[in-house]
């Protein structure tokens, strides 16, 4: 019997064993599966850890991403082994084994290396007692630093989040409506800098501040100072300022994660390379997730995409690879956070554009914000304004332009702002390939 | 126990399911059948899980959310008897549920 290794637990995998999973019932798929993984959990829904589970709406039963009936019926239909808190400590492709930390020796067919991305640890110049081993000092990844932080969260009355990005602000948001002062710090001179425009990162602003938020922008950090108990009590800022504190979080971004693939010499650079249908440089490896770089078929370029929907997709493309079934369709990349209230839904990339529109109904609160380039949309941000989301990701595939006067007024539904087509434009409805601006890597 | 629900797929193939009591529509739906994808994983953020209610079953069903409504409304195959199946938990009253998948529209 075939052999399949996954390396990783995260969402990709979940996806892709599901989708094998169905296929089993076919016939399609007979291979016996090995998941290797550094957690100490099966696959989890990573989103609800820093909002619902941190915030006790939903309890560790709607944690797992695979159904426990459908989990059980997968050690049969796909002889399915899961090692947790497993480390593989190198790969030989000549041999196609991968080696644990135990010493033992696994044998592929068909290797999956869905490793994921490593939180980007906090280095402070004082040179102080490494922050990892201060008590108080929390990052959030995994189900279980999230269940020790959602502990933590019920005795804390200051809390400082380190970054101000996503996971910071949901975590700042979770704390704030458990009445846990808040304070959150970000080194740039505005929230959520590296993913939305500026009027985006105000508006997000000024709800922090409304729900009692202390933001602290521009601020650098000096030392983490600590108790005689190892507790953490404070922070230094390099502008000399000292802010108590019982409890910190971290969320100063991501790196992917590649230290396997590069030492098995596999293509790397801002992640594992893939090409569209998720292989790396021997096509007996695929890669997938937030650590891979694919070449992306809508935008003829490759992106490293940090989100739910690209693993999953990805997850799913390499499942039907394996079993020779079409592959699923292309959609353009989308991404939600939610923050008291306000649901955020991003469709497309922004980058590259020369025009912001604004979209807000007098007297309600869903706002949005429409990216253009040339007249063409290639992104929104949506604050409860849900249809605007789903009628973007249709605009944004076809690729059509828009007429902004229209799209500037919220009365009128996205979808109808469509500019009339221009007969001397020779890539008008062209949607082959969408806007290819330059994106950041 | 069990509950048995009716289901018909986009592509017309019907199928019997059976999920168990308290299980979300949802995940019996993406997890057994095809066309339900609820990538968002029950939050109703992606519209992704869309469902057309046999008529007689609709008043049965537990009510809907405002954010449902929102995202409904947005959608093109929207009619009186949609519903995001991420919403619905199933119970005993459910049992013998008959539904249509819609299939995700972007």
């Amino acid at each position: 019997m075939k052999k399949l290794l996954i390396v990783g637990g995260g969402h990709a995998t979940a996806a892709l064993l599901n989708q094998l999973h169905k296929q089993t019932s076919n016939g399609c798929f007979d291979w016996q599966v090995t998941v290797i993984s550094a957690e100490s959990t099966e696959a989890v829904n990573r989103p609800l850890l820093s909002k619902d589970y941190l915030s006790h709406k939903v309890g560790d039963d709607q944690l797992p991403l695979i159904a426990s009936e459908v989990r059980q019926a997968m050690t049969s239909t796909l002889g399915l082994q899961w090692l947790t808190d497993c480390r593989v400590i190198s790969v030989d492709r000549q041999r196609h084994q991968l080696q644990l930390y135990n010493g033992c020796k696994l044998e592929w067919d068909t290797l999956v290396l869905a490793t994921g991305v490593r939180l980007r640890q906090l280095s402070l110049p004082g040179g102080d007692q490494p922050v990892s081993e201060m008590k108080g000092v929390f990052y959030l990844k995994t189900a279980s630093q999230s269940q020790a932080l959602r502990q933590a969260l019920q005795h804390a009355r200051q809390l400082t989040v380190i970054g101000g990005g996503f996971i910071g602000l949901e975590v700042a948001a979770t704390a704030r409506q458990q009445g846990v002062a808040v304070r959150v710090l970000e080194s740039g001179e505005r929230l959520l800098r590296r993913v939305v425009a500026a009027p985006v990162s105000h508006w997000f602003q000024q709800m922090h501040i409304e729900q009692g938020v202390e933001l602290r922008l521009n601020s650098s950090l000096q030392h983490l100072l600590a108790d005689d108990h190892g507790n953490v009590r404070a922070i230094q800022l390099a502008s000399g300022d000292v802010l108590a504190t019982d409890l910190v979080v971290v969320g100063v971004g991501v790196e992917p994660e590649t230290g396997l693939a590069q030492s098995a010499g596999l293509a790397c650079d801002n992640g594992i390379l893939v090409n569209e249908q998720c292989q790396t440089s021997d096509p007996n490896i695929f890669a997938a997730g937030d650590g891979a770089n694919r070449r992306h078929p809508l935008y003829q370029q490759r992106l490293r995409l940090e989100s739910v929907e690209n693993a999953t997709h990805q997850g799913q493309l390499i499942a039907a690879m394996l079993t020779q079934s079409p592959l699923p369709p292309t959609a353009v990349p989308w991404f939600w956070s939610t923050q008291y209230d306000a649901r955020l839904q991003i469709a497309g990339l922004s980058q590259g554009y020369d025009q912001l529109i604004t979209r807000q109904a007098e007297g309600k609160p869903g706002i949005s914000w429409l990216y253009l380039r040339q007249g063409r949309l290639l992104a929104c941000d949506a604050v409860n304004r849900p249809a605007d989301f789903l009628q973007a990701k249709k605009l944004i595939s076809s690729g059509q332009s828009l007429d902004p006067l229209q799209a500037a007024n919220a009365a009128i539904p996205l979808g109808q702002c469509v500019a009339p087509v221009d007969p001397n434009d020779p890539n008008a409805g062209n949607s082959r390939t969408l806007a290819t601006a330059a994106v950041a890597s | 126990m069990s509950i048995q629900i009716e289901v018909t797929a986009a592509s017309g193939r019907q199928q019997q399911l059976k999920a168990a009591d308290g299980a979300l529509l949802m995940e019996v739906l993406r997890d057994q059948s095809d066309g339900v994808e609820g990538i968002c994983g029950g939050c109703a953020a992606c519209g992704t899980c869309h469902v057309h209610i046999a008529p007689q079953w609709l008043e049965r069903l537990p009510a809907m959310p405002a954010e449902e409504h929102d995202l409904l409304d947005a959608l093109d195959v929207r009619n009186d008897q949609s519903r995001l199946s991420c919403q619905i938990r199933l119970d005993a009253s459910l049992d013998g549920l008959s539904l249509i998948i819609v299939p995700a529209e972007c």
